[in-house]
């Protein structure tokens, strides 16, 4: 069954209460397609109940998404994304930008052309490359592997691992685990524990890391 | 302007949570654990303001009643500046997230309670720290220049139907 998004907007919305839900983008397609009915209105929202939802749309649509408990994939290049489940994995490809959520899934996201912020009160959360990165985690660890923008990111109780790709700045929390944070050989951050201490210094540096752990030891490190 | 101008009911309820409280109370002990928790109520009495109230302290969280979105954005925004700076230049060692949600609500003595109590009390999970979440309801209830909100997502609340459509306040 296949829809055109109306004129007035390019979002699409999707929720699924129990069921996956599944996108792909694909370059060549005008409209968007689903295997289950899209509801009238604007902006075009298709609701799967309970069922598992697969839908595909032209490379570059923005996406809302939300589920239950399903499991919620991304593949291919979509626009400004916005997921949230409750309970669900979240694992996406490739978006303009990224706002996901759950309250106990892992969520994934390998890339994302501008800024990247995910919440997950349980879960890990690993984000490949992107722009700048605001990740929370409850109970999962963090990884962030390739960041061009500043950093912030906050863990309950696990480990956090920035590589950052310039002189940007981080601010990294944790309350029960190690801090790790990498950057370029040529790029010279000050390293601190405070914002406070930032204010202090008149050392030389290209950019800040602001770097707290409870419990665990901070490393920054040239790469 | 009369209630019946303004349509549905605007009580608003906001809920608050400092991120991680429970495993930093593990980590520096009671002392320091009660320490934040003083703050973030003094911060909060403070930016209560008419007839807005602090409903009842959640352990670690704080549940508030406001009569319009518009008072519990002010309340919300002065007590995430000021949890800020305090982290920022005082060392406040926690984030602080919330949740809000308007609707009608029923009095229960000092409390209140009801679906958009019920309501608020999940939001406040999606936040991160530093964050307020809101539902389309107070959205729909405030003026279009009072603030800028970034679309969260739709979520799904046990025992409603429909899902409650969720934004971030940008900035």
């Amino acid at each position: 069954m296949s829809w055109t998004a109306p004129a007035n907007t390019a979002v699409v919305r999707i929720t699924t209460n129990s069921g996956a839900v599944h996108v792909t983008a694909e370059g060549d397609r005008t409209e968007c397609w689903s295997n289950v009915d899209a509801l009238d209105g604007s902006p075009l929202t298709i609701d799967g109940g309970s069922s598992n939802v697969e839908v595909r749309v032209p490379d570059g649509t923005d996406l809302v998404i939300g589920s239950t408990s399903g499991t919620v994939t991304v593949d291919g290049r979509v626009g400004a994304l916005s997921v949230l489940t409750t309970s669900g994995r979240i694992s996406i490809d490739h978006a303009a930008s990224v706002d996901a959520r759950s309250t106990s899934g892992r969520v994934e996201v390998g890339h994302a052309d501008g800024s990247c912020r995910v919440v997950s009160t349980s879960g890990r959360v690993e984000i490949g490359r992107c722009g700048a990165a605001d990740a929370t985690s409850g109970s999962g660890r963090i990884v962030l592997a390739d960041v061009h923008g500043s950093v912030r990111a906050n863990c309950t109780s696990g480990k956090i691992v920035v590589g950052v790709a310039g002189a940007h700045d981080v601010r990294a929390e944790t309350v029960s685990g190690r801090i790790e944070v990498s950057y370029p050989a040529e790029v010279r951050p000050l390293v601190t524990s405070s914002v406070a201490d930032l204010a202090a210094t008149t050392s030389s540096h290209d950019c800040t890391v602001v770097a707290r752990s409870g419990s665990g030891r901070v490393v920054v490190s040239a790469r | 302007m009369t209630s019946e101008e303004l349509g549905p009911s605007t009580d608003t309820v906001l809920f608050t949570d400092l991120v991680g409280f429970t495993e930093y109370n593990d980590v520096f002990g009671d002392a320091a654990a009660v320490a934040a928790l003083d703050t973030q109520l003094a911060i909060a009495c403070h930016a209560l303001t008419g007839d807005s109230r602090l409903v009842k302290e959640l352990g670690d969280g704080l549940m508030f009643w406001f009569p319009h979105p518009k008072a519990a954005l002010a309340t919300a925004t002065a007590i995430l500046g000021a949890i800020d700076s305090v982290r920022e230049h005082d060392g406040f060692p926690l984030g602080i997230r919330m949740g809000m949600h308007a609707g009608a609500v029923t009095a229960r003595g000092d409390d209140v309670v009801g679906h958009t109590v019920n309501v608020a009390s999940r939001i406040v999970d999606l936040a991160g720290p530093g964050e307020l979440v809101v539902s389309d309801s107070v959205v729909a209830a405030l003026e279009p220049t009072a603030a800028t909100f970034q679309p969260v997502g739709p979520a799904r609340v046990k025992g409603v139907q429909q899902p409650v459509w969720l934004h971030r306040l940008a900035g």
